[in-house]
């Protein structure tokens, strides 16, 4: 089994994300498996995997957060692993990694601006800088301000809009992109793309799980590790690395 | 936890004061029928009448009013959001469902089961001033009828008020928060979770009235037990 590293140039820059023979089968038919994986990403690159359309990534996004635990191996983020029940510390390493969700991504009885502030004001970041960088997303993304109205009464593009300001609030160590571009038209690729170029400029690591075939990484992020998932392995699908990395 | 204590709290003063006000017609109805049958006083209804509401009733009312409206509508309002996957967004971003989500709960309703109490005991009071007054039963004057009732107020009434409301609030918020959050992935389990909190909450009320009875009185209703 290899070690996948995101990007080989820029591997000494510091770990954030290491998974280690990890194998995960998910309760849920259509959710992603793992059959000991190895990989490894580190700070300001990007490594995006593609799954098929029928797949859904929540439960892997879970598994590198912490929320769910693999069946067999470790996920390290910066470092640490997530077993133990030193839940403060899995609290904290988590309010450094911002997420785009799938499927379900507010809570429902906060309005959105509340939702998209809130981890940011439970972590305790100055209300100034959470103004600021919440300006410079919304700028960054041809937006006034936030909405704030309840999740259930705003469309779905503004919302997806509205997911990548939270997960890139304050500057996060890890960013976990799932499917981050649907309901959104192709004109918001280049956008989200110089957005997410711009994180991994400031040592943000970027894990973007998708189906899109489409999405042009290269163009504008730089080179990057594209691995694709099937039947429990992930296969390299960078040229440069030569196929598959298994 | 400001949005669930006026939910909880203030939204349910209306509700309680209601139902005090029933209950006290209520006891005052069955002290009349004593007064008929044994030649009861105003000086033997007064305490009785405190001794009640303070010690059994009004806790219990606000036990019920709370889990009523609050319990039953935080235990699915946590299911559901389980269910949703509402609990997943929060944990990912690094915040505690517990400190975040249940605790407030819980302490809102603690907080508003005691004060519901002491406005409970309060309607009881009036209202069975009231219509002990116009059925004849109660015929002194209502500074002279509060000045009995402080006349029996007795250091153990206030030791057993506060932890009833306290103990059995806890523990109805407890039940109703941990059985919301037991629901399995399905909103079909919802609805089930929620009634089988609400009647979990009820009972540990009712339980727990009964234990601190006990332990704090020695007695089960007129049988000495300690």
């Amino acid at each position: 089994m290899g070690l996948y590293k995101a990007f080989d140039a820029l591997s000494e820059t510091p770990l954030v994300l290491e998974l280690q023979r990890v194998t995960q089968r998910p309760a849920f038919e259509s959710g992603l498996e793992l059959l000991e994986v190895d990989l490894e990403l580190h700070a300001g690159e990007l490594l995006t995997i593609q799954v098929d359309a029928a797949t859904r990534t929540r439960s892997f996004a879970s598994l590198i957060q912490g929320i769910l635990h693999p069946e067999a191996g470790v996920v390290r983020f910066l470092q640490q692993d997530w077993r133990g029940s030193n839940y403060q510390r899995h609290f904290w390493q988590r309010s450094l990694i911002g997420r785009v969700f799938e499927g379900q991504a507010w809570i429902e009885n906060l309005n959105v601006d509340e939702n998209v502030t809130l981890a940011a004001r439970h972590h305790g970041m100055q209300l100034s800088d959470i103004t600021s960088s919440i300006q410079h997303w919304c700028n960054y993304f041809g937006m006034d301000k936030l909405a704030s109205r309840r999740p259930a009464f705003v469309a779905p593009a503004t919302l997806q809009i509205h997911q990548w300001i939270r997960a890139f609030l304050g500057n996060p160590k890890l960013v976990i992109l799932e499917s981050p571009l649907q309901y959104l038209a192709q004109k918001w690729v280049k956008v989200f793309l110089d957005a997410v170029a711009e994180l991994m400029s400031r040592g943000t690591a970027v894990l973007w799980l998708d189906s899109r075939t489409d999405l042009p990484f290269s163009e504008v992020v730089g080179p990057c590790q594209r691995l694709r998932a099937d039947q429990g392995k992930l296969h390299s699908m960078n040229l440069a690395h030569g196929g598959d990395n298994e | 936890m400001a949005r669930q204590l006026l939910f909880t709290g203030v939204d349910g003063t209306w509700a309680a004061m209601r139902f005090g006000a029933a209950v006290g017609v209520l006891l005052i109805v069955q002290a009349a029928l004593w007064v008929d049958a044994i030649g009861m006083t105003t000086e033997m209804i007064a305490p009785m009448l405190w001794r009640v509401i303070v010690r059994e009733v009004a806790p219990l009312l606000a036990c019920l009013v709370v889990i009523g409206r609050s319990g039953i509508a935080i235990s699915t309002e946590l299911a559901t959001m389980r269910v949703d996957g509402e609990l997943e967004v929060l944990d990912a971003q690094g915040i505690d469902p517990m400190t975040s989500l249940v605790m407030p709960r819980v302490t809102s309703m603690v907080f508003s089961v005691f004060c519901l109490a002491l406005i409970t005991a309060t309607a009881m009071i009036l209202t069975g001033y009231v219509g002990g007054r116009a059925v004849g039963v109660i015929r002194v004057s209502f500074v002279g009828f509060v000045d009995q009732l402080v006349g029996e107020i007795d250091t153990l009434d206030l030791l057993f008020f506060v932890p009833k409301t306290i103990v059995a609030g806890a523990f109805a918020a407890a039940i109703c928060c941990l059985d919301g959050l037991s629901v399995k992935a399905t909103i079909t389990d919802v609805p089930r979770v929620s009634a089988r909190a609400g009647i979990r909450a009820l009972g540990a009320v009712f339980i727990i009235s009964a234990i601190l009875s006990i332990l704090i009185y020695g007695r089960i209703l007129i049988f000495e037990v300690i």
